[in-house]
């Protein structure tokens, strides 16, 4: 849902931007590291982890060994966080993809969501220890969202849109990766109605059922339907939108799809500016006696 | 044959653009998104992500660094003026028996829908099973079949608020369009029933039973049935067929 934390956990542990990660949402994770060495990484906003109960910097990836505990919680402003395996986790592509569709049961390990108990297997490598210099770039203000106006906007009064982008709409908890429920001013459409015969939905869209409530479509989101759709989330903006909890507000603001196209070619561009530094590694005996460092397994 | 209505060319967003040919559900018009598909499939354009064909519409994702809206707009025009390359999806359609269970258990929006419309449930199965309906496209989720063809009489506007989760292979009514679901979905359809056959299937060749094309009529069935054509169909001793080619 977030693909900045995706791409920056990915690039923290030294793996291709599109390898296989872990995307950790609810109260988090707990793992345990059954490899000899294994360099992991984690990103999101206002993420906490520790590794064996002390804390870790977050947005930084750390080579641990076998026995090690991690713990990763996303933050509390936040929905999801992101862990990255150095050379990726290995799972099977499927359908060019290695994500899992929780709906069809397509991808993933097993078909499944991961549950207590399973195996996630990753190839025993490590890589240099790495910090983002800076913040993520989420902490603009996040309330503020980008739309350009919709394919269906003709099935909405012109009071419709101005309701949407001058009131504020809270996020829902009845929200998934398919959908993020909007609670707010109802939409009121026009008497087009709100059935349309269904069309392809672009990640970011806006649709609006017969009760008004605005639905934002997200990764896992059916590819037509048949709401009309108000508006759609400038992509530059979709990942600083996925990351609101629910019971948090956003507000939208109205931009042409050309500058939509402008705003995602500048987060590009920080994507492509991301400066990693080492992490200072504190090294004392037990760090170093816990290394494997005489068969140079953890500096490649 | 008149002169047909140039498409209007609708952003979605800053990576998609809707070619829309129309608003309803009509042979002709989904002829044409199919044939704009195949054109603009052919044409490879750097920066175009994935095409969406729908009844009335093609969505084309594409990537605004690779290539501008605008641009797109254009190799769109090119492809109009010169027409798609020769083949249907119609002339490899196929003909379908589909054994729905009707009501209670199966269609938990059958008596709902008959007080909706004054008629009986028994008058809703009989109309429902009695048309012919072509599959217009495969969308919402893997091998979701949208139908046309549905009887105007039995035309329902959606829930107003959707449902959170509906079974698989649920047979549905939504507006004038008609469905067979692949996987369990939210929905804002009517329920109607539920066959046992599965649409998708991501260990089979091909993944998706239907086709853009194929022609679909329904056969009401009993529970007793529906339960032992689910298990047969799940232990493999029968795979869904379809009855042959269309003319």
């Amino acid at each position: 849902m977030d693909p900045v934390s995706l791409r920056i956990a990915n690039r923290l542990a030294g793996s291709s931007d599109g390898a296989a990660a872990l995307e950790v949402g609810g109260p988090g994770v707990e793992l345990l590291v059954d490899a000899d060495v294994v360099t992991i990484s984690a990103a999101g906003p206002d993420m906490v982890w520790r590794i064996d109960g002390v804390s870790v910097a977050p947005n930084a990836s750390r080579t641990i060994t076998r026995g090690a505990t991690v713990t990763l919680r996303p933050g509390r402003g936040a929905v999801y966080l992101y862990v990255g395996v150095h050379c990726g986790i290995d799972v099977p592509h499927v359908f060019g993809s290695s994500s899992f569709h929780v709906r069809s049961g397509v991808g993933g390990l097993a078909g499944q969501p991961l549950a207590v108990g399973d195996v996630i297997p990753v190839k025993a490598r490590s890589s240099p220890e790495l910090e983002l210099d800076g913040s993520l770039v989420h902490h603009a203000d996040d309330s503020v969202i980008r739309v350009i106006e919709g394919p269906q906007s003709e099935h909405f009064s012109p009071a419709a849109w101005e309701t949407l982008l001058s009131t504020p709409y809270r996020i829902s908890a009845r929200s998934d990766r398919m959908g993020v429920r909007l609670e707010g001013s109802t939409l009121t459409h026009t008497d087009k109605g709100y059935n349309i015969v269904s069309d392809g939905i672009a990640l970011g869209s806006i649709q609006v059922p017969g009760n008004g409530q605005p639905i934002v479509l997200g990764a896992d989101r059916q590819t037509t339907g048949g709401y009309p759709k108000i508006a759609v989330i400038a992509r530059a903006d979709m990942f600083r939108f996925a990351q609101r909890p629910p019971g948090a507000t956003v507000r939208f603001q109205s931009i042409s799809a050309e500058q939509g196209a402008d705003a995602l070619r500048r987060l590009v561009g920080y994507l492509d500016r991301l400066v990693l530094r080492s992490a200072l590694p504190v090294l004392n005996s037990e760090r170093l006696l816990g290394l494997n460092l005489i068969d140079g397994g953890v500096w490649e | 044959m008149t002169e047909m209505a140039p498409p209007r060319i609708l952003p979605v967003g800053d990576c998609a653009v809707s070619v829309q040919f129309g608003e309803i559900v009509d042979l002709s018009i989904n002829a044409r998104v199919l044939a704009l598909d195949r054109s603009l499939t052919a044409a490879a354009l750097p920066g175009v992500v994935e095409m969406v064909p729908t009844y009335r519409s093609l969505l084309i994702h594409f990537d605004p660094l690779q290539i501008s809206a605008a641009a797109l707009e254009t190799a769109i025009h090119r492809c109009l003026v010169e027409g798609a390359p020769s083949g249907t999806a119609a002339s490899e359609g196929r003909q379908w028996q589909v054994p729905v269970g009707y009501g209670g258990e199966f269609g938990m929006d059958l008596s709902d829908l008959a007080g909706r419309h004054g008629l009986s449930e028994e008058a809703i199965v009989a109309t429902h099973s009695s048309a012919t309906y072509h599959v217009y496209m495969i969308g919402f989720a893997p091998g979701f079949a949208y139908l046309g063809g549905l009887p105007e009489r039995l035309k329902t506007p959606r829930r107003s608020e959707p449902r959170m989760l509906t079974p698989a292979g649920s047979v549905s009514i939504g507006g004038a369009q008609s469905a067979v679901a692949s996987v369990p979905l939210p929905s804002g359809w009517h329920m109607i029933g539920r066959t046992p056959f599965a649409s998708f299937d991501p260990s089979r060749d091909p993944v998706f039973l239907f086709r853009p094309g194929d022609v679909i009529r329904f056969t009401a069935i009993g529970p007793a049935d529906w339960y032992s054509l689910a298990g047969r169909l799940q232990r493999g001793e029968i795979v869904p067929q379809p009855e042959g080619r269309c003319a």
